[in-house]
């Protein structure tokens, strides 16, 4: 049953991250790509809050979704942010703010300072988390080879070549 | 190649990447790899996130420099996706500088998206968010109304170039207000998961990763900067769903 749930909101995540990506402009030919991002974060969010404290499982699912934006923008040839935002978006620690706000008002200080640091400590996972596969080199991403796209590179090359000069 | 039209080129391809959202070194790497087309050394390109700064060795003057300030910002992956490609091909020698040029004008003028769809994208975004957050269906309908409402505060508010906070304090009000109000009305609703979901589209989320990516590559400075920026938009959000809350709250 919780898995039903669980792929249902994945679901949801999917379909907001793609008004999400049309609200900051993606291309139309990309816009799928980023709903899969959202998708992945939140089941993979979801699933390991299950056993994990919050923040680990914001930490591994950023690492996940940061690397399937690398996967996708070395074969889609479009800079990796545009499927990288989307699929942070759903981790960004909105209810660790709402909660700070809300607790200040009841002014319970305890509640609030607790709000506070987990919502930097959720802002420090997707740091980190990003960090760990961004560092990596581009080369890392090239495992799996391009099929058309490489092609379409030899033959612009030639044209290159026979034109010869740029003006 | 003509030495102005070249510097020209390459700030017009870092305005435009920076102010649609794109990080620091990505806009500073693209300029550098325009400019390397011509001159093989001497070559400087520096973005911060307020201005570009860009400098070639000349034959008649000695050097080159120009300098371009940048004032607005905000997000937009299709400018930074075409600026992308059209770099990419001029740096391979596939277009030409005038042809480049030409394109760049080209996509500066344009909008990709409608606002209208804008409007509509922005509510299915909230009920969608408020839906992953564990909200029942009426809330997700009540996040769609406030979604839709923020649409088009976002829209008024780019027209007018309202600084982004005093949006962020609007947007936050709206939703923090209609929540309150929308729970009394129905008093089975979430107001909380009803207000994490309509402030999705306000969070700084884009701004805080850029910041990181920033950091990290060495734009200390550029980091910094933009991890204030995503503080102040976080409390100002925070800000107004309070306001809210505590007028129709009572």
């Amino acid at each position: 049953m919780t898995f039903i749930i669980i792929l249902f909101e994945s679901f949801m995540s999917f379909c907001a991250c793609i008004a999400f990506s049309i609200l900051f402009d993606a291309p139309k030919k990309e816009l799928i790509f980023c709903g899969i991002s959202g998708g992945i974060s939140w089941f993979l969010y979801a699933s390991l809050a299950l056993y994990l404290t919050p923040t680990m499982a914001t930490l591994i699912s950023t690492v996940f979704v940061t690397a399937f934006s690398r996967f996708a923008s070395y074969h889609r040839q479009a800079p990796s942010t545009v499927y990288h935002i989307p699929g942070i978006m759903p981790l960004v620690p909105g209810t660790a703010i709402y909660n700070t706000m809300a607790s200040a008002l009841n002014g319970t200080v305890l509640e609030t300072y607790t709000n506070i640091l987990l919502g930097l400590k959720l802002a420090g996972a997707i740091g980190a988390g990003s960090i760990l596969i961004l560092a990596l080199p581009y080369s890392f991403f090239e495992i799996i080879p391009r099929r058309q796209k490489k092609q379409k590179k030899i033959s612009a090359f030639n044209n290159f070549k026979k034109k010869k000069k740029r003006p | 190649m003509d030495d102005n039209i070249l510097l020209k080129f390459a700030l017009d391809a870092g305005e435009i990447m920076l102010t649609s959202g794109a990080e620091t070194h990505r806009v500073q790497d693209t300029m550098h790899r325009i400019l390397s087309v011509s001159h093989s050394s001497n070559v400087e390109a520096m973005a911060m996130s307020t201005f570009l700064i860009v400098s070639i060795p000349s034959e008649k003057s000695g050097s080159l420099t120009l300098t371009r300030g940048i004032y607005n910002r905000s997000v937009n992956f299709g400018k930074i996706c075409a600026v992308n490609e059209i770099s990419r091909a001029f740096v391979s020698g596939q277009i030409s500088l005038e042809e480049g040029s030409k394109r760049l004008e080209e996509i500066r003028h344009t909008t990709a998206n409608s606002s209208i769809s804008r409007i509509l994208c922005s509510g299915i975004a909230c009920s969608g968010f408020t839906l992953v957050l564990h909200g029942s269906w009426s809330d997700a309908i009540a996040a769609f109304i406030f979604g839709l409402m923020i649409g088009v505060v976002l829209k008024y508010s780019r027209k007018s170039k309202l600084p982004y906070f005093f949006t962020c304090l609007i947007g936050g009000f709206i939703a923090g207000s209609g929540s309150v109000i929308f729970q009394r009305l129905v008093p089975t609703a979430g107001a909380d998961m009803i207000i994490i979901g309509s402030i999705m589209p306000l969070l700084p989320g884009m701004t805080m990763t850029n910041s990181i990516r920033d950091i990290m590559e060495g734009h200390l400075i550029s980091g910094t900067t933009k991890m204030v920026e995503a503080l102040l938009i976080a409390f100002s959000i925070a800000g107004g769903v309070g306001f809210g809350i505590t007028i129709f709250g009572m």
